[in-house]
């Protein structure tokens, strides 16, 4: 009998023994497989815990953050009311005591908050609920609801405050709000992604600046407007178009309305990649429109450090300095505004063209780096021009500058959680430049508010196999990565390569690409489809172009291949089947390749199209590069039939969107 | 019973503790070369001939202590000098030569258990190394090339012996190097075919790739030393003044210290944030001393050493440093060519007139080959790797508009991009697409 026990045991421990190694041997090639071979001590939680978005043990070891982006600062100076991006809330802040005094609950995704000039009122933008909400300071409730555009974020006054102008991000337009009626009375077409607004001192104008570049030929220079409202008619005035510049996140005017300042992105988008030293990759700086028409484009970078991501930008009473904050690199640049007036006073085009690639000219304006918490996004200036408020979007924080000694002198607990998640710091190490040569850029350079820049780049730096950036958004369980498809995970997309043609400085260490992978798989997700209805119903023109979509026979009834089907590769919650295919797109000096199946959620977000950018729309898909059928059988198609086709591409969107739980929040992983 | 628990506990925790601390041997000492006062004189101490001078020891003392405590590291070498520390701070790196008829050789030595390893093994000379961020070193080593014009070029070697590889491949003097925070090395460089111009320093990246200029010297100063990077600056000594660039704007931001001639310095080293540890020859002093002095303010010395029989240089203190950052390498062995493609040879900081027809490849023994370059003035090359040449834009009746250049070289499958040729360094280039890389490059192979 003991006998027995002794060889059951022993077969047990043999099972266990060879079970384990199996185990092991296949978890090494999993592993081997996911990272693409690159040395990383990758265990199991870093994909199958850290990145999930729900479950037991994700949400322990999550935190929601408050993620603040904007403030207003009241005319008294006594209070500051920061808008949480990620936990919907308006934050009353005492200037005093620097105590959070209430917190407010506002619609999904709110973006920047304004007092009304009688101080009693704040408006909220409410970025993915399409509207506006005006709170009773005093009572801190909602009194009004207003509907504006798809996506409101910057806002500004007229000067009597009769009038409030909206920058409509999602749907490229700007609204016009009477605050005596309440009532939306205009709206006009804005750029790319209008994202801020300034009204000039002198009730002239009005400036909305713009985040994405306007269509352009392939291959050529974007060009971001910056829309000119006259505000005496609100209407607009002209379009100023800034060349080779975008990501133009906030705008401002002087006091004296001589000059309009808009933080923007240089990208070098269409030079070879051959190297990053010197700038070869992407510029930050500001552009300028004077009184007489002229505009300029300033770097604030050097030669060997950079200053990535300028996100907000406001200008001392007296007019003479400015102030912008980086959010890529902590930091916030103090400008001095008399030395760039008189740098532009009689500078002619080929000088203004040579200040906006000159890395050397910030020496002659820049005249103070103050170091911040992570991730410094909006600005307030106090009325006095004493304080400026650095809003601390990774910190869950507010640093106040103190303008006569250009030092932080305080800082502002918001309340946020204490402890900093492995995604946390995956959102810290995403938005800052640190792991780029130079700090030349992070990863929301390219991919701003999680998304991608709308531009292709050549980072082979040799002339072909262009790439045009991809979302980020909602990438989870859409392996393989990369157009060419040749990236497992997000882990290889990530690593050593990364490093070696993007970053091209050293990669990541394991424990920083597993918390910035689980920032983008986690985190990092679409705004609500608004090309659909909330109800997640079809329009007319929709439900046609479903049809279309779905279709097995051509126009004259024949029967058209699978392959040739929209819905062989473009299926499931994703529409796609994640496997590679030949569409016909690849260029003549291209290497040839498969490209993966790109999923088409929310795909109205990402202009231009195709691996490589050439087509400037959905439309040209079939209209240019489509001569043979081999993207999806189409040619038999009307132009009534590709109109309803684009229609219902442009709803696509995972059901989660729109059905049930449209309050989600954004970190509970209900996504 | 728990009270028993709570010490085990407690001895483990401690022992935990005293087996994690680290033991850094002779921490707080400085490692030096020390040069009897008689073999050279001061003023010629800073010379590529004096690199080799015989009677040099690698010594370690401590700042305040008096010379004849100084223990000597090099008993067993004719001569040894250029120590540098690992950035853990355990492992010193050295020239040295240890036998008459041979050559000077890298060597590394263990602080802790004093073992001495010889890294290259050279039929000439090596001479200053440093460390490189992943653990390799990099150094200078005398080539003869197909001219017969010697000079030193810049190697890297792996500690242990293993891949020893050049980096440099121009007819320069290309010594002293030293590693930046941001991972790339900083060389002083000095044409020497044909002979022309100061000494620059070069910040290239650990595999050769991306050499640029970082710091044109003053055009009378001699022989640049190694440079440190000190608080967001580099310093260096030029002229034997005490000189320094900011990091961020090399080129234009030259600040001298320490002037008026009354302190002739030598050698300069980090020694931690806030101070530089200075090999200086005061006005009153025979010998060459090292100072401790403050990077805030340079007028006040915060520690003296010095050694009336010995000038002491090229000090560094014993403790560990941060690593700069690791650069990845893009540059493929398999192959024997790389690429260097330029966004408009019309665009130059000299002005001249007529627009460039053509760009001419010269290398060491004349022309290489030319070609047309395109309307909007790029072109774009495939030349063999690791081979000097320079660039001239000719007009449309084979004029010289520009050049000679500098010499420059593309490490195998490098990919290099100029925006303009004699271009300001300091512009980015302008975002259009090189009409010259719509098509493949034009090959100019030797």
């Amino acid at each position: 009998m003991r006998k027995n026990r002794l060889y059951i045991l022993v077969i047990i421990a043999f099972v266990i023994g060879v079970g384990y190694s199996a185990f092991h041997k296949w978890s090494v090639d999993h592993v081997l497989y996911i990272t693409g071979g690159v040395d990383h001590p990758i265990g199991c939680v870093s994909c199958h815990v850290y990145p999930e978005r729900d479950g037991l043990l994700a949400n322990m070891l999550n935190e929601d953050y408050l993620s603040p982006l904007n403030a207003a600062v009241s005319e008294d100076g006594s209070r500051l009311y920061v808008i949480a991006q990620d936990a919907d809330l308006l934050i009353e802040v005492d200037l005093n005591s620097r105590e959070v005094l209430s917190n407010t609950k506002v619609g999904r995704r709110p973006h920047s908050a304004i007092l009304t000039r009688d101080q009693k009122t704040a408006v909220v933008t409410n970025q993915w609920a399409n509207n506006i909400y005006f709170i009773d300071l005093k009572t801190k409730e909602i009194t009004d609801s207003v509907p504006v555009g798809g996506g409101p974020a910057g806002m500004d006054l007229s000067v009597d405050g009769n009038l409030l102008y909206v920058a409509n991000t999602y749907t490229n337009n700007i609204s016009v709000v009477d605050l005596r009626t309440k009532q939306e009375i205009r709206r006009l077409h804005g750029g790319n992604y209008p994202t801020s607004v300034a009204a000039s001192p002198n009730d002239d104008f009005v400036f909305v600046a713009s985040q994405r570049t306007v269509p352009i030929e392939f291959r050529t220079e974007p060009m971001t407007e910056v829309t000119i409202l006259n505000a005496s008619s609100q209407r607009v005035s002209e379009r100023k178009y800034f060349n080779s510049a975008h990501i133009m996140e906030n705008v401002t005017v002087s006091p004296s309305g001589d000059m309009a300042v808009a933080t923007m992105v240089r990208p070098k988008n269409n030079v070879p990649s051959a190297q990053i030293e010197r700038g070869w990759m992407i510029n930050h700086g500001i552009g300028v429109i004077l009184k007489d028409g002229r505009t300029a484009q300033l770097l604030l970078d050097e030669p060997n450090a950079f200053y990535p991501d300028p996100y907000d930008i406001v200008i001392h009473p007296d007019g003479k300095r400015a102030y912008v904050s980086h959010s890529g690199v902590d930091m916030v640049s103090v400008v001095n505004l008399d030395r760039i007036r008189s740098l532009l006073a009689d500078a002619s085009e080929e000088e203004l063209k040579l200040y906006a690639n000159h890395l050397g000219m910030s020496g002659e304006f820049v005249v103070d780096r103050i170091k911040t918490g992570s991730n410094p996004k909006g600005l307030a200036m106090s009325a006095d021009g004493k304080f400026v408020y650095v809003v601390e979007r990774m910190e869950d924080r507010v640093s106040v500058i103190d303008t006569d000694v250009s030092e932080i002198v305080n800082t502002i607990d918001l309340g946020g959680p204490s402890r900093i998640s492995y995604t946390r710091r995956g959102g810290q190490l995403f938005s800052n430049a640190g792991h780029t040569f130079h700090n030349q850029y992070s990863c929301y350079t390219c991919h701003p508010d999680g998304h991608e820049d709308g531009l292709t780049y050549d980072l082979t730096g040799s002339g072909r196999n262009l790439a045009n950036v991809q979302t980020l958004r909602d990438l989870y369980g859409t392996a393989p990565f990369k157009w060419i498809g040749t990236n497992q995970s997000v882990y290889k997309q990530c690593g050593m390569r990364f490093s070696r043609f993007v970053t091209r400085t050293e990669s990541f260490s394991p424990e920083d690409l597993d918390a910035v992978v689980a920032y983008i798989m986690r985190e990092l997700t679409h705004p609500p489809n608004i090309h659909r209805l909330p109800n997640g119903a079809l329009t007319e023109a929709q439900q046609r172009g479903k049809a279309i979509y779905e279709r097995t026979v051509t126009n004259d009834g024949r029967e058209i291949p699978e392959k040739d089907r929209c819905t062989t590769c473009h299926n499931g919650p994703n529409y796609s089947n994640f496997q590679m295919a030949d569409v016909g797109t690849n260029k003549e000096n291209e290497d040839e390749s498969l490209f993966d199946s790109p999923n088409l959620n929310n795909i109205y977000e990402s202009a231009p199209y195709l691996h490589d950018g050439s087509a400037a729309t959905l439309e040209e898909i079939w209209t240019k590069f489509n001569d043979h059928d081999t993207h999806g059988y189409a040619n038999d198609m009307t132009k009534d039939q590709l109109n309803d086709l684009v229609e219902y591409l442009k709803s696509l969107s995972a059901e989660r969107y729109y059905k049930k739980d449209l309050n989600y929040k954004i970190n509970k992983g209900q996504l | 019973m728990p009270r028993r628990f709570s010490s085990y506990k407690l001895f483990f925790i401690v022992l935990l503790l005293f087996g994690c601390s680290k033991d850094l041997p002779h921490e707080g000492k400085v490692i030096f070369t020390r040069l009897p006062v008689e073999s050279v004189s001061g003023d010629r101490i800073n010379s590529i001939e004096n690199k080799y001078a015989t009677n040099m020891e690698i010594a370690m003392a401590f700042m305040g202590e008096k010379p004849e405590h100084t223990e000597v590291l090099t008993r067993d070498f004719i001569s040894a000098r250029a120590p540098e520390l690992s950035f853990d701070g355990s492992l010193l790196v050295f020239s040295g030569l240890k036998n008459e008829e041979g050559a000077w050789q890298i060597w590394t030595m263990d602080l802790k258990s004093g073992e001495i390893v010889q890294v290259t093994d050279s039929r000439t000379n090596c001479t200053d190394p440093a460390w490189l961020p992943n653990g390799d070193i990099t150094f200078s080593k005398m080539v003869t090339d197909d001219h017969s014009l010697k000079y030193h070029a810049l190697f890297t070697i792996g500690v242990d012996g293993c891949c020893e590889q050049r980096i440099t491949f121009q007819p320069h003097e290309d010594i002293n190097a030293s590693v930046l925070h941001d991972g790339r090395i900083l060389v002083a460089s000095k044409q020497v075919y044909p002979e022309s111009g100061p000494y620059k320093y070069l910040a290239l990246r650990p595999d050769g790739t991306k050499a640029e200029v970082f710091h044109l010297a003053h055009a009378t100063s001699g022989m640049m030393d190694k440079a440190f990077e000190n608080n967001e600056k580099v310093f260096f000594h030029e002229a034997d003044e005490l000189t320094s660039v900011k990091f961020n704007r090399p080129l234009h931001s030259r600040e001298r210290l320490l002037t008026g001639g009354q302190i002739q310095v030598n050698s300069i080293r980090s020694f931690d944030e806030q101070n530089l540890l200075l090999s200086l020859k005061k006005p009153d002093e025979k010998t060459f001393g090292l100072a401790l002095l403050s990077v805030e303010d340079f007028s006040r010395e915060k520690s003296y050493f010095s050694d009336p029989e010995y000038h002491i240089l090229e000090a560094t203190e014993v403790r560990e440093r941060s690593v700069p950052r690791k650069l990845p390498s893009r540059v493929n062995s398999d192959m024997s060519s790389g690429y260097l493609f330029s966004m408009n040879a019309d665009a130059s900081d000299i002005e001249i007139e007529g627009k460039t027809a053509k760009v001419r490849v010269l290398g060491m023994n004349g022309i290489i080959g030319e070609t047309a370059v395109e309307e909007d003035g790029s072109f774009y090359l495939e030349l063999t790797s690791d081979l000097p040449v320079r660039f001239q834009t000719v007009d449309a009746s084979g004029e010289i508009l520009r050049g000679p250049s500098s010499w420059m070289w593309v490490r195998p499958d490098e990919r290099r991009g100029c925006a303009g040729c004699h271009q300001d360094r300091e512009i980015a280039p302008y975002n259009v697409v090189p009409k010259a890389l719509e098509s493949a490059p034009f090959v100019m192979i030797r």
